[in-house]
């Protein structure tokens, strides 16, 4: 097991008490699997990300361990939390427009990363990892699309970007967190591609943060479903799509169905 | 340069910008331009009045500009009444020999772009001591305006680190730093600044008081800056892309630099040109009560603390000129501050 939630509490600070986001979840990732964590919003999901990256905000408390390669990420160190951000784990956002700095070029976001997380000191090194981790996200004119700054790009140019961008560092673990909401249908099925590679070509280990049961349908080994902070029920996709315990589950796929007609 | 164009564009603010860079030119070149040296006194022209320039000479058809020499009788009251004396005539030469002087602090030279000679020309007056007042203000600007650009760059630097610290990690550092902030503040300014003045030795030199006033005054100014930036830091670390760029794992420094404090720098910019009237006033505050910079050395402040008693302006009214220039650079440095708002802020850009 690669990564393992044990426990975990979430609570956020409201102006007079702490509002729970999430109650005593416990699951584990394998390694090169793909696991998709459902649920609707408000259900904990993107504080589970957050969480596993120890990028909770100030005002938060919190319970339990998320364990990393034998390590406690909540008890880590501040250049330890560093080390293991992007290099090791990496994010990937719902909101592609915005998770790019405005007034900078892609090209200077990509250098600015690379130089401080990898060291790479020479240009042409540097250029040489955009360019390979651009292709591999299939973004095409690449030459063009590092000269323009974010708003100059659409929705699904952002969105290779920054998976590029994530997968440059070549982390072990990636978290897409709801990475296709914002996109339209035909570059959203071509991004789930783009994943199912990532995860064969690189033996990456993906944690899939959707409410489209499409997509767990087509990509993920396991599912965890999320209700009101609480794992309801953790499965392989197969045994959740056939038979389905929990009722909060059942509802959701019977929706689901509805709506496929 | 899109920022120049736009303030080119506008009338207040060309004119604005017009007449600083004209000053910061002539205080940078003041050696070229003064004739005389800062320091150089003749009792003989103790407040002389301004020296009328003549253009033409009908009698001896001379086209020239030129002076006529300085005469003064003593009246009943024992003052001086300077007059004309019509037999010598001293033209005004271009470009022409006078005192030596380093151009720009690297080659001697003793060209000046005017001078009379053996002659003496007051542009603007003389003081107690004889001096050319156009001289001093001249050389008391490089002090004046050099205070507050220095200044303001010191406290806009202070209260953008300051700032975008408290207002980036907020909890008990920022807690600390606007409290400090706050009591920073709540000081009168003037008070807060004769009280630091005091606190140090009356006996300084001329550079140790001009570096000390600059740190007087940005410990004074970085805390309104710090507050704002800080707010503006609050509202930018809960974009999405600083949370990509905490979760890229780019350390809180690089952060702050890079995704932080550049985008509250069109404010700073607005907020470091209005802010240095307040440094150019204080300057002068100081040194018109004696506290800031010391005679012989001029400054704007110190020129005019010669026209301190009421007799003086009205006899000497021309003691008051440096106080002119002091306001029109606060009106300029505003006018142009403004005009770099209505620039910088697209929501006004539409009225």
């Amino acid at each position: 097991m690669i990564l393992e939630v044990k426990d975990l509490s979430v609570a956020y600070k409201s102006k007079t008490k702490y509002v729970d986001a999430l109650k005593n979840v416990s699951l584990g990732v394998e390694a090169g699997e793909i696991l998709g964590i459902v649920g609707e919003s408000g259900s904990g999901k993107s504080t589970l990300a957050l969480s596993i990256l120890n990028l909770l905000p100030f005002s938060s408390k919190n319970q339990g361990e998320i364990i990393f390669n034998s390590k406690n990420i909540f008890k880590a160190k501040e250049k330890e939390l560093e080390a293991l951000r992007g290099n090791q784990i990496g994010l990937i956002f719902q909101e592609p427009a915005s998770t790019f700095n405005p007034v900078l070029s892609i090209k200077y976001q990509f250098n600015e990363i690379l130089k401080s997380k990898l060291k790479i000191k020479s240009k042409k090194n540097r250029e040489k990892i955009i360019f390979d981790s651009l292709e591999q996200t299939r973004v095409r004119d690449p030459k063009r699309i590092l000269k323009s700054y974010p708003h100059q790009l659409s929705g699904g140019q952002l969105q290779r970007v920054s998976i590029a961008l994530a997968i440059a560092l070549k982390p072990t673990v990636l978290i897409a967190d709801e990475p296709t909401s914002s996109l339209d249908v035909t570059i959203e099925s071509q991004i789930i591609h783009l994943f199912k590679e990532l995860r064969d070509k690189y033996k990456l280990t993906i944690i899939f943060i959707t409410h489209n049961l499409d997509l767990v349908k087509v990509l993920c080994n396991r599912v965890v479903v999320l209700y009101q902070g609480q794992v309801r029920e953790m499965k392989t996709r197969e045994e959740l799509f056939k038979n389905p315990e929990d009722s909060y589950t059942r509802s959701l796929l019977d929706s689901f169905s509805e709506l496929e007609g | 340069m899109d920022i120049l164009k736009q303030i080119i564009s506008n009338k207040p603010g060309r004119i604005a910008l017009f007449i600083l860079l004209l000053l910061y030119f002539a205080v940078i070149f003041a050696p070229l331009f003064a004739p005389y040296p800062y320091d150089g006194d003749d009792v003989m022209y103790s407040y002389a009045p301004p020296t009328k320039i003549h253009l033409v000479n009908f009698e001896k058809k001379q086209f020239t500009p030129f002076i006529y020499a300085q005469t003064y009788e003593i009246n009943q009251y024992y003052q001086r009444i300077y007059q004309e004396d019509k037999t010598t005539i001293y033209p005004i030469k271009f470009l022409t020999k006078g005192f030596k002087y380093k151009f720009l602090g690297l080659w001697e030279t003793d060209r000046h772009l005017f001078g009379v000679g053996k002659g003496k020309i007051y542009l603007l007056g003389a003081d107690l001591k004889g001096r050319d007042i156009f001289t001093r203000i001249l050389y008391g600007g490089r002090i004046s305006l050099s205070i507050g650009l220095i200044g303001a760059a010191i406290s806009l630097f202070l209260g953008l680190i300051i700032g975008g610290l408290s207002g980036y990690f907020g909890g008990k550092i920022d807690n600390l730093t606007m409290r400090i902030c706050e009591m920073v503040m709540m000081i009168p300014s003037f008070y807060l600044m004769l009280a630091l003045r005091a606190s140090f030795p009356p006996n300084l030199s001329s550079t140790q008081v001009y570096l000390l006033i600059i740190v007087i005054l940005s410990f004074i100014g970085w805390a309104s800056t710090a507050r704002i930036i800080r707010g503006m830091a609050i509202s930018l670390r809960e974009n999405e892309y600083v949370y990509a760029a905490k979760a890229m794992g780019l350390s809180h420094f690089k952060i702050i630099i890079r995704h932080i404090l550049p985008h509250t720098i069109s404010y700073a910019l607005v907020a470091v040109v209005l802010r240095i009237p307040a440094y150019i006033l204080g300057e002068a505050g100081l040194s018109l009560i004696g506290l800031g910079i010391q005679e012989p050395e001029a400054s704007w402040g110190n020129l005019l603390s010669a026209a301190m008693g009421i007799v003086n302006i009205r006899l000497f009214p021309w003691i008051l000129i440096p106080g002119l220039f002091i306001v029109v650079t606060v009106v300029c440095f505003n006018m142009l501050g403004d005009t770099l708002r209505d620039i910088l802020d697209p929501k006004r850009r539409m009225l």
